[in-house]
């Protein structure tokens, strides 16, 4: 208790020491051209995004291209950049000139992006997205293409996490090293265990898996604890649907997590390492396989880690597809061989972790925050974001914006910067912003009011939602809000592994009202029993899963209580998405009277009679659209 | 109201009532302290908590205000903590109302109805209406094992079952399948239930999930009668309650934290409460009319038995009479059957099955040591830093006394180094293990000696304080490592890896079964391992030698003085005083030499020196192979009396047959193997009209005119007590922390120790080196059967029919064998036809048979070879060599 109370001290004066100093600079990778090559270079987005949107395919024309046209290249996948509305994205350069990236590259633009930029020397202007130069390198600029870095979806956005990603070939542990890439590790053992301690306590950094937690006390607890030998374990197995920043790391620069590892390790003194990774993460875990491989090769992991002695091993391990494995106690079961069930804590990880020895479990994008917070010191980092949130954040940035992808923001941006700038703003210009759902199922919805909230674990806790994975689901008007809560419910009774009873049956009773309220059956009485079951649930569970399952449930009825009550009451959905409270009219304006609409009514709902308007009966219309189907003119509605 | 008591180090304050207990100390156990009850379902006293069910759930108000579990959290120091808070009722309330949704509510078909938690705590903390409502689970009830059945709906998911079995009995037969609100609890992959059936998920079920199909629909709880007995299938002793309704067993259940198993019980215990209600009981008296028996009345077969007894002792004197006991007699029983023998009829001749192999254990274990049964308790051994178990099954043959090794392996990585030769349960879960040669179990044991020796591994203040000890044995270990490697199949390195291990632990327990003292050189191999334990310093109070007993009363067999060799108190007939005692006590002169020993008895009939004989719980010519030629030497006799449950094959051959009383239909004690002294009580009425066996002793003496009157076992404890001190208290175990052994010790090391020493370490000849057949057969110990009583329960009987030949997979497919063919079994004796069940439980080149089994005659396959005097008489006949053919 008194060491929190301390570090919460310790973080109230950070910001005065960060203002006195001169602001950190964000961090840009460019991969280097290398000395004395003359052929072009050609980067394809290929993580799991590009790949689903037909990434293969053009790599196999540009081998066409090339082959054609008797040209040299080196084609390279690269991983998510984070513009999955521009997906698929290629990029080119040749020697002397920025790399150029091309989005929404499909078979039709690209022989002409192709026949531009390598036959005519030019940038071709309609498909490129922007050009990056390279500081370092004398470059001559293209004209009319925007820089990259300028573009309003990357303008706001601090890449920390990220930095590599889309940038470097996944594959090449060169490319790594070019821009950067264990330098954290050389600098790491050249200092003792409290010195790396002390640079990540400064930092601020906290557990990115959500629950915040301060990492540097993580730790310093599997530090201190007895018994040998220790592990060092990160979580990789990301579940929430929606969320993807994980994938982006493991596929993109799985180095970055690997170096942070083993930083960690060295910290900690953790001679095994797990990387507990969805089994439907087949490419990372193939990436990431590649990638141990080389840095054992280049002695950054293995017995004898940057000849200094220090002895350091990693094992991936697949998970098999239970959402509750991404809790801590459940994916040490996991990895032993258990069953994947969560466990009382204490004793935790720290001390009883896997087989029973001290062990130390972060999440992919906490150590892949580490290296950089080594290299340049913590007090560069703590320069970055909110008062008690220190750093940046992914956010997997979903729904109804123009521009969908993985961000990468200070902590302390406000929703409407996320929403407004990045985004892009609300996909339909009339239906306007309803709410930002973020942390999937154990997260909330946060209404319009949130806007100018800036985005930290306490902002978000105290509104009802919580920082989560980070996924953002931004909503309008024409989502339902009950069905929303209804949706994250139905996923968390799907993956509640059904030890403790408030989780297995809470959450399970609560979808049943809510399925009931969403068919029009509801109640008012279903209100204070929703309350009273989430209460129980939040108070009772044993792990973090149930802990926090209903908080859909309990932000929908804070801040859309109306909506859920019009539900019920008026048997209404303002959003029309409930297919059982859509009620069907027929407009007079366009009704012929040709009565086509009555005989196939089964109940006789729709009322006709020659030379009238047809008429529906609500009371006895049972929703069944045989009326809209048999409808020439569109009339019922 | 506050009362500060002051137990430990922190205090803790629950509902304003403050105690101060030890550090570690969980919320619950505090409560329980205070008296304050707090509900459990998934919580058990002898398990980790799983935290699962949540319905423990108490409002902590300090040092931070948070709903915590009390079955999981640990007390910090000033903690105050509301058990009966609006919340926590609140949160009580809601959690049962979530498990009554599904719930089918249908207790008044529920075998747990009126003992249910979930009911109770319905009526207690639940709400009468429930708000809530859902669709009620529909699963059909899984009705596919022999005993358990599992039925879905009513499970409230709370994991207990599953937790007893991995932690308690470490099977994990059951577990949870699916995941989230449709998870069910069951045997892996939908397999229907096929374990060792100890019913403990049973027992820990809070609700009706998991019922008993020997009990289903045939009691309610608030109608039965309960009665605490003993168990009376093995050594271990086990208490439990058998429970009676309308004057029928309804079922056995355990008590919680009483007796040796502390809770637990095996299969035996458990389900096999159906022999007392067997058909084929007897329930009257029968006489020999020419080549029959009928029935009679007792005043006519008393008469009957005292004229033939009293003939034969005419006859031929008192020494021309045998006695012969079983073990499951009463402890009361078995001192009076004693007197009868050796004060009404004057006969030396009073032996019993202690000769099968733990008369060993009595004599040796009484001479080194002056302990008789066990120098540690089952708590010792949970608390032990290392076991050796050697030639025993231990949980099948003593299946509780197994749990309390398991329960060290589980809570404190207890190392167990077994040495055995066949491949048992406990190896799997232990530490090292010899799978050795069958029959070689004493040169194994002489290996790990020499180990001990040869690689310097004596206890340092062993070697100090008795020098002359140590360095006689280092002169008798001179050989080499050949002579153990070649009969036991082990190899030094394994040897000295086990030896070293063991050696280091400090408190070693040492567990000798059934093959060290019923093998060929049985009283050798014991003492052998009383030096074992001696050099590696584990000759003090937490360690120590333990035998470990089959029949359930031997410990009550050796306080009788049930051997011509023993007298009561275990005494060797040899101390003089003690004799005297015995004679002033009884007002009696005793022979001066012992008598003879149960086969010298059988050749004895069939010479003509014994006319008669008396033989109470025990079938010998079940239990002993033909070569022994049991049947002909009870045909030869002029008067053979048996007391019996069952019409017996030695019953068959009798003059006079006496129906006895079983263990549920009267009072008496029982001696179990730490030497507890425990209670079984009548708990149902005996059939016809049978006796208890206390009161046809008595009748008979009566009868013979040398009245031994008692008005109950009590009386007669009572008095043996004054022989036998070991009777005086009830249910405290002698062996434990307190057992000092070293004057014992001293006199041993400077007396026979070193005068047998060249002999004990002389290794046997290999068994039936002439026989020209390869595999070796094994007649090894069931967990589901015992004998004549688990044979006569149908229930053991369905869960394990059992006559059948375990083979190893692997040999059997060479040899074209598939389970449930018929193979012929042949040894230099003749032959046998045989089912076959294929387990790797046996070891290539060995085949297991059932020991209790009787019906299909392989015991008569087996060679006997007799025990010289020194080693116990003790007929040794459990291993045979075989050739195993397939039938077509």
């Amino acid at each position: 208790m008194a060491d929190e109370k301390k570090s919460g001290a310790a973080l109230a004066e950070a910001p005065a020491a960060a203002a006195a100093k001169t602001p950190s600079v964000m961090p840009k990778r460019f991969v280097p051209w290398p000395e004395g090559r003359e052929k072009p270079r050609i980067w394809i987005g290929m993580g799991t995004c590009g790949t689903a949107s037909g990434a293969q395919a053009l790599k196999e024309e540009i081998a066409a291209f090339l082959e054609d046209h008797k040209l040299e290249a080196d084609v390279m996948p690269t991983g998510c950049v984070g513009m999955c509305h521009n997906e698929p994205l290629v990029d080119i350069q040749v020697k002397g000139r920025p790399r150029v990236c091309y989005r929404k590259v499909s078979s039709k633009n690209l022989q002409q992006i192709l026949k531009e930029h390598l036959l005519d020397g030019e940038a071709s202007k309609r498909s490129a997205f922007g050009q990056l130069p390279n500081p370092d390198e004398k470059q001559v600029l293209y004209e009319g293409v925007p820089l990259f870095h300028d573009e309003p979806f990357f303008k706001d956005q601090v890449k920390i996490v990220m930095q590599r990603c889309g940038v470097v070939d996944y594959y090449a542990i060169d490319d790594y090293l070019a821009t950067g890439g264990y330098e954290g590790l050389r600098k790491a053992v050249t200092m003792t265990s409290d010195q790396i301690i002390d640079e990540v306590k400064k930092s601020g950094l906290r557990g990115r898996g959500g629950a915040g937690f301060p990492t540097w006390m993580k730790w310093k607890f599997a530090r201190d604890a007895e018994g040998t030998p220790k592990y060092m374990v990160c979580n990789a197995d990301e579940g929430d649907p929606g969320a993807f920043m994980d994938r982006a790391v493991l596929e993109g620069d799985p180095h970055t997590l690997l170096e942070g590892m083993i930083i960690g390790a060295y910290a900690v003194g953790a001679k095994y390492g797990y990387i507990y990774c969805r089994a439907e993460y087949p490419l990372a875990i193939k990436i990431l396989t590649e990638a141990i491989k080389q840095a054992k090769e280049r002695g950054f992991l293995g017995d004898n880690i940057l000849g200094t002695g220090f002895a350091y091993d990693i094992i991936i391990k697949e998970g098999a597809g239970a959402y509750v494995c991404g809790e801590e106690m459940a994916l040490l079961n996991s990895i032993m061989g258990e069953r994947g069930m969560p466990v009382i804590k204490p004793p935790f990880p720290a001390t009883h972790g896997v087989w029973g020895k001290p062990t130390n479990i972060n999440n992919v994008e906490t150590f892949a925050n580490i290296a950089e917070i080594v290299q340049r010191g913590g007090d560069w980092y703590a320069y970055w974001g909110s008062e008690t949130t220190k750093g940046t954040k992914t956010f997997a940035l979903t729904g109804k914006v123009k521009r969908p992808g993985l961000v990468e923001v200070p902590t302390g941006t406000t929703i409407r910067k996320l929403v407004e700038e990045i985004g892009g703003g609300m996909t339909l210009k009339k239906v306007g912003f309803k709410a930002a759902q973020f942390g999937g199922p154990s997260g909330g919805c946060l209404p319009a009011e949130y806007m100018e909230t800036g985005i930290d674990y306490e902002s978000l806790n105290a509104g009802g939602a919580i920082m989560g994975s980070g996924g953002v689901v931004v909503l309008d008007e024409y989502n339902c809000m009950v069905d929303t809560a209804r949706f994250f419910m139905e996923f968390t009774v799907d993956e509640s592994c059904g030890k403790c009873t408030p989780c297995r049956d809470g959450t399970a009773l609560m979808l049943q009202i809510l399925e009931r309220i969403t068919h029009g059956e509801g109640e008012l009485g279903d209100i204070p029993k929703l309350q009273q079951i989430s209460h129980f649930t939040k108070a009772n569970s044993l792990c973090g899963l149930g802990q926090v399952a209903p908080n859909p449930v309990l932000t929908t009825l804070r801040y859309f209580r109306d909506e859920v009550e019009e539900h019920i009451v008026d048997k209404k959905c303002r959003a029309h998405s409930c297919d059982e409270l859509i009620e069907y009219v027929v407009m007079e304006d366009k009704c012929t009277t040709c009565g086509l609409c009555k005989p196939p009514c089964p109940t006789d709902a729709l009322q006709w009679e020659k030379k009238q308007t047809a008429f529906i009966n609500h009371e006895t219309c049972i929703r069944c659209k045989a009326c809209v189907m048999a409808c020439p003119f569109m009339a019922i509605k | 109201m506050t009362t500060a008591t002051k137990v430990g180090t922190i205090t803790v304050t629950i509902n304003g009532e403050t105690i101060g207990v030890p550090k570690g100390t969980r919320i619950i156990q505090a409560a329980q302290l205070l008296g304050i009850e707090i509900p459990t379902f998934c919580y058990h006293p002898r398990m980790r908590p799983q935290a699962a069910c949540r319905i423990c759930t108490v409002e902590v108000v300090k040092p931070m205000n948070k709903m915590f579990m009390a079955c999981a959290t640990e007390i910090m120091d000033g903690m105050e903590v509301l058990t009966d808070s609006p919340r926590t009722l609140a949160d009580r309330r809601t959690n049962l109302d979530l498990l009554l949704t599904q719930h089918p509510l249908d207790c008044p078909v529920c075998d747990k109805g009126g003992e249910c938690k979930l009911q109770d705590y319905s009526v207690k903390y639940g709400s009468s209406e429930n708000p809530f409502e859902t669709k009620r689970k529909d699963y059909p009830e899984d009705i596919r094992s022999t005993v358990l059945d599992f039925n879905s709906n009513r499970c409230i998911l709370c994991g207990a079952c599953i937790q007893v079995c991995s932690d308690i009995q470490q099977l994990s037969a059951i577990g949870f399948s699916k995941r989230g609100f449709i998870t069910v609890v069951g045997a892996p992959m939908g397999e229907p239930l096929d374990c060792e059936f100890c019913g403990q998920c049973m027992d820990v079920c809070p609700v009706g999930a998991i019922t008993s199909r020997f009990s289903k629909y045939k009691f309610r709880p608030w109608q039965e009668e309960k009665t605490q007995t003993t168990c009376t299938y093995c050594g271990c002793g086990c208490q439990y309650n058998l429970r009676t309704m309308d004057g029928e067993v309804s079922r056995v259940t355990p008590i919680e934290g009483v007796g040796p198993g502390q809770g637990s019980l095996c299969v035996r215990g458990h389900f096999g409460f159906h022999f007392m209600e067997d058909a084929q009981r007897l329930t009257k008296p029968l006489v020999r009319r020419g080549d029959k028996l009928v029935e009679a009345g007792w005043d006519e077969a008393l008469a009957e038995a005292a004229k033939g007894l009293a003939a034969a002792k005419a006859a031929k004197g008192g020494a021309g009479i045998a006695g012969i006991a079983g073990g499951r007699l009463a402890n009361e029983d078995l001192y009076l059957f004693g007197r009868l023998m050796r004060n009404a009829l004057e006969s030396p001749n009073f032996d019993s099955t202690l000769r099968y192999g733990y008369i060993n254990a009595a004599t040796i274990m009484h001479k080194a040591l002056g302990v008789t049964g066990m120098m540690n308790s089952f708590d010792d051994l949970r608390r032990a830093d290392a076991v050796l178990l050697v030639g025993s099954d231990i949980t099948q043959e003593a299946p509780i006394c197994g749990l309390a090794v398991k329960d060290g392996i589980t809570k404190r990585k207890m190392p167990v180094f077994t040495v055995d030769s066949m491949k048992t349960e406990i190896m799997k879960l232990g530490a090292g293990r010899l799978v050795i040669t069958p029959g070689s179990e004493v040169a194994a044991i002489k290996g790990l000696v020499k180990a001990v020796v040869d690689e310097g591994l004596i206890d340092a203040g062993v070697a100090a304080k008795y020098p002359a000890a140590v360095a006689a044995i280092k002169k008798e270990m001179a050989g080499t490592y050949k002579e153990i490697e070649t009969p036991t199949g082990a190899t030094k390195a394994d040897l000295v890896a086990m030896a070293r291990a063991f050696a280091n632990a400090d408190k070693g327990i040492i567990l000798a079964g059934p093959r060290v003292m019923g093998g060929l050189k049985g009283a050798s191999a014991l003492a052998m391992l009383i030096d074992l334990a001696f050099l590696t310093g584990n000759l003090k109070p937490g360690a120590g030698v333990n035998p470990l007993t089959g029949e359930n009363n031997e410990l009550g067999l050796v306080l009788a003085g049930a051997a011509p060799e023993l007298l009561p108190g275990g005494l060797p007939w040899s101390d003089g005083a003690a004799r005297a005692r015995v004679e002033q006590a009884w007002n009696c002169a005793l022979p001066e030499f012992p008598g003879n020993s149960l086969t010298d008895l059988f050749d004895g009939m069939r010479e003509g020196r014994i006319g008669a004989a008396y033989i109470a719980g025990t079938d010998p010519v079940r239990s002993l192979p033909a070569e022994l030629n049991v049947a002909a030497s009870l045909d030869a006799l002029d008067f053979l009396v048996v007391q019996d449950l069952f019409l017996t094959g030695t019953a068959l051959r009798a003059d006079v047959v006496f129906p006895a009383q079983s263990y549920a239909e009267r009072d008496g004690t029982f001696t179990n193997m730490e030497g507890r002294v425990q209670r079984i009580r009548q708990a149902m009425k005996a059939p016809g009209k049978a006796r208890p066996d206390w009161q046809i002793f008595s009748a008979v003496a009566r009868e013979l005119e040398v009245p031994l009157e008692y008005a109950g076992t009590d009386e007669i404890r009572a008095e043996a007590a004054g022989l036998i001190p070991q009777f005086a208290a009830l249910d405290v175990t002698n062996a434990g922390h307190g057992v000092d052994v070293t004057a014992a010790l001293e006199a041993y090391l400077a007396g026979a120790y070193l005068k047998t020493m060249d002999d004990r370490y002389d290794l046997p000849a290999v068994l039936n080196t002439a026989s020209p057949h390869e595999t070796r057969l094994y007649l090894a110990d069931s967990l589901f059967h015992s004998g004549q009583m688990s044979t006569h329960n149908w229930g053991l009987m369905k869960i394990d029919p059992a006559d059948e030949l375990v083979m190893n997979p692997r040999e059997a497919r060479k040899l074209q064998i598939a389970e449930g063919d018929k193979v012929r079994v042949t040894s230099l004796l003749g032959s046998a036809v045989v089912p076959v069940k294929l387990s790797s439980h046996a070891n290539p080149g060995t085949v297991l048979f059932p020991k209790h089994c009787a019906q299909s005659h392989v015991r008569d396959l087996m060679g006997v070879v007799v025990g010289s005097r020194e080693e116990g008489s003790v007929p040794q006949f459990r291993f045979e060599r075989v050739t195993v053919e397939k039938v077509h």
